[in-house]
């Protein structure tokens, strides 16, 4: 590996770990460097300036005053931002942001010291999306947001939403991870609450995410409120996909992460393993929610018993279970449920690097390969001399200190060619 | 395998230039060229993603900040190195316990070169052996400068710079 080699993996390596923070940095800036144009023109107020001058433009900026204001405050879409950071944006008629708040402490880390007002749309959901990544709430591991419009005008709603989604879809699908956007229009009722409204005021969330609540538990009616309030968009996501669910009125880009997850098989193991039962008759693995957190829900019969587990997803610990006597034994169906047929033991990838073994080649010796590099140096006697024969690549790297200088040659180990050369100055 | 060019002294002082008069875009074009050489570097003083990651933000903030001081006659890379490592260690003194080094940083489960070869820089080198590869392979400074950086001597440099890459390819491939 040469030097150059070193470099590129390096930095490969770091790139990988570091989102893009552009947007996010320059916003930080912009809040800093407001503050101080504020002072500086506090300092150099003119008091001298005639009032009359003052007054008759003001009588007439009123009006166009009054139209900016319309423009610039008046809210005209809000925007909930759900991952588990909860962020409510307003916005107006220009897309610009004119308030918004952090719902949960989680939301208030991700604002931290950012200064939203009047920005743009598009860069401020760069930096919501950009601090999300940086601080781990959206990863491979975690990757849904949810995004909900509330305008009056119901098609405005739908162009928001669209708008929104094509850009976070852009933010997030990366090399690093696929997002998966959940996005829906959420309606309201200037003369009573509606229910997600109450919702939301009962648990203090969001209200798209109390939207996105009542629309799972119309789906699946098993599931309580107040288990789902306490799970991550992710989680909730995940729940969506796995009812398999047609109806509801969300639209959904992606897939759900379960990367965090154990896996249905070896849920099914860890219970089976418990119940001492190798052979089962029926067999029903889903997830669910329980206290805030997403379990799988694990049932099987056997001729005598019907079982049922609930095991946390992530740590694959049995958090419940219960065993019944089967009382009715369905003696024909004898289709048992090969449990072994999943198991999904990752294949770690033992590549025995099987390497060509090019020992018929005719490569020049080391001495050659240095000769050849000294010569083309017109150096006699070098420092910290170091060759290396590549036999994959069929190269020579050599490499010495001469006259203050360091020289790296890649040579044809083969013809002896001198392929590449780079020389430094050492001071 | 993507390629990186090496950076060079003449193109950062020419971007910090163009943004110290005003031309937002060469701040933009900074950040894209040096935001792994400053992570590089914060992480291997401060050891841990998050605040590697922090101290990229507050570093460029820095840079923005501070443009109007920077005048032609200073080095420029040399200039940014400064501020990355004034605030790294800034944030190392309010940690006050001595760091490990971040398990997601270094663990295993992604078998690339990269990685493999980034773990065993973090692991397998001292810090100041790190250093020396970093701001050498990386950061681009020449050996003398690197001697004045860490107030050693340029021979000390030379021998640990290429006995750190020797070991570096020893290790190649190997977890």
């Amino acid at each position: 590996m040469k030097e150059k080699e070193i470099r590129d993996k390096l930095l490969n390596a770091y790139n990988t770990q570091i989102p893009d923070m552009y947007d996010e940095i320059l916003l930080k800036c912009h809040k800093k460097k407001g503050k101080e144009v504020m002072m500086e023109e506090k300092k150099k107020f003119n008091w001298g300036l005639p009032f009359a001058v003052a007054f008759s433009l003001l009588i007439l900026l009123s009006g166009g005053l009054f139209y900016n204001y319309n423009l610039n405050m008046k809210v005209e879409s809000i925007i909930d931002i759900d991952v588990n950071p909860s962020i409510e944006l307003e916005v107006n008629k220009k897309d610009k942001i004119v308030d918004y708040k952090a719902l949960n402490n989680d939301a208030k880390e991700i604002l931290n010291d950012m200064d939203l007002k009047n920005v743009d749309i598009d860069t401020a959901l760069n930096a919501i999306i950009g601090s999300m990544v940086t601080k781990g709430y959206l990863d491979d591991l975690s990757n849904s947001i949810l995004i909900s419009v509330d305008n009056d005008d119901q098609v405005k709603a739908e162009e928001m939403r669209q708008k929104l989604v094509n850009k976070i879809d852009k933010i997030l699908n990366t090399d690093k991870f696929e997002g998966s956007v959940l996005s829906q229009t959420v309606s309201n009722n200037k003369n009573e609450l509606t229910e997600s409204e109450a919702l939301a005021q009962k648990y203090d969330i969001s209200k798209g995410k109390a939207e996105l609540i009542l629309k799972v538990l119309k789906q699946n009616s098993l599931l309580k409120e107040e288990d789902l309030v306490k799970l991550n968009i992710n989680e909730i996501n995940v729940l969506l996909e796995n009812k398999n669910n047609t109806t509801t009125k969300v639209e959904k880009q992606g897939t759900a992460s379960t990367k965090a997850y154990i896996g249905e098989s070896k849920a099914k193991s860890i219970a089976l393993d418990h119940a001492g039962v190798t052979k089962t008759l029926k067999m029903e693995v889903e997830f669910d929610a329980d206290d805030g957190m997403l379990i799988y829900d694990v049932e099987f019969e056997t001729s005598t018993y019907e079982y049922d587990y609930e095991i946390d997803a992530i740590s694959g610990k049995i958090i419940k279970y219960d065993k019944e006597k089967n009382d009715d034994v369905i003696s024909n169906n004898n289709s048992n449920t090969n449990n072994n047929s999943n198991n999904s033991s990752s294949n770690s990838n033992n590549n025995s690097s099987s390497n060509a073994n090019s020992n018929n080649t005719n490569f020049i010796s080391s001495s050659k390969a240095k000769e050849i590099a000294l010569n083309h140096a017109g150096a006699s006697s070098v420092k910290n001399l170091e060759i290396e024969l590549d036999k994959e690549d069929k190269e020579y790297s050599v490499e010495f200190i001469y006259n203050n200088k360091e020289y790296e040659y890649e040579i044809n180990a083969v013809t002896g060619k001198i392929i590449e050369y780079d020389i430094d100055n050492i001071d | 395998m993507v390629k990186h060019n090496k950076v060079d002294e003449n193109t950062v002082e020419k971007l910090l230039l163009r943004f110290k008069n005003n031309d937002i875009d060469s701040f933009h074009e900074l950040y894209l060229l040096l935001n792994p050489l400053v992570y590089a570097y914060s992480l291997s003083i401060l050891k841990h993603r998050e605040d590697a990651l922090d101290n990229i933000q507050d570093v460029f903030i820095t840079i923005y900040e501070k443009i109007d001081t920077y005048e032609e006659k200073y080095k420029a890379l040399n200039w940014i190195f400064t501020i990355t490592r004034n605030m790294a260690m800034s944030k190392l003194r309010k940690k006050k316990i001595t760091v490990d080094i971040d398990n997601e940083i270094i663990s295993t489960t992604d078998k690339s070169e990269e990685k493999i070869l980034l773990k065993n820089l973090m692991t397998k080198l001292t810090e100041e052996e790190q250093n020396i590869i970093l701001l050498h392979l990386l950061w681009g400074f020449k050996y003398k400068e690197i001697a004045e950086i860490l107030n050693s001597n340029l021979s000390t440099i030379l021998s640990k710079y290429h006995r750190s890459i020797k070991k570096l390819k020893e290790m190649e491939g190997v977890i």
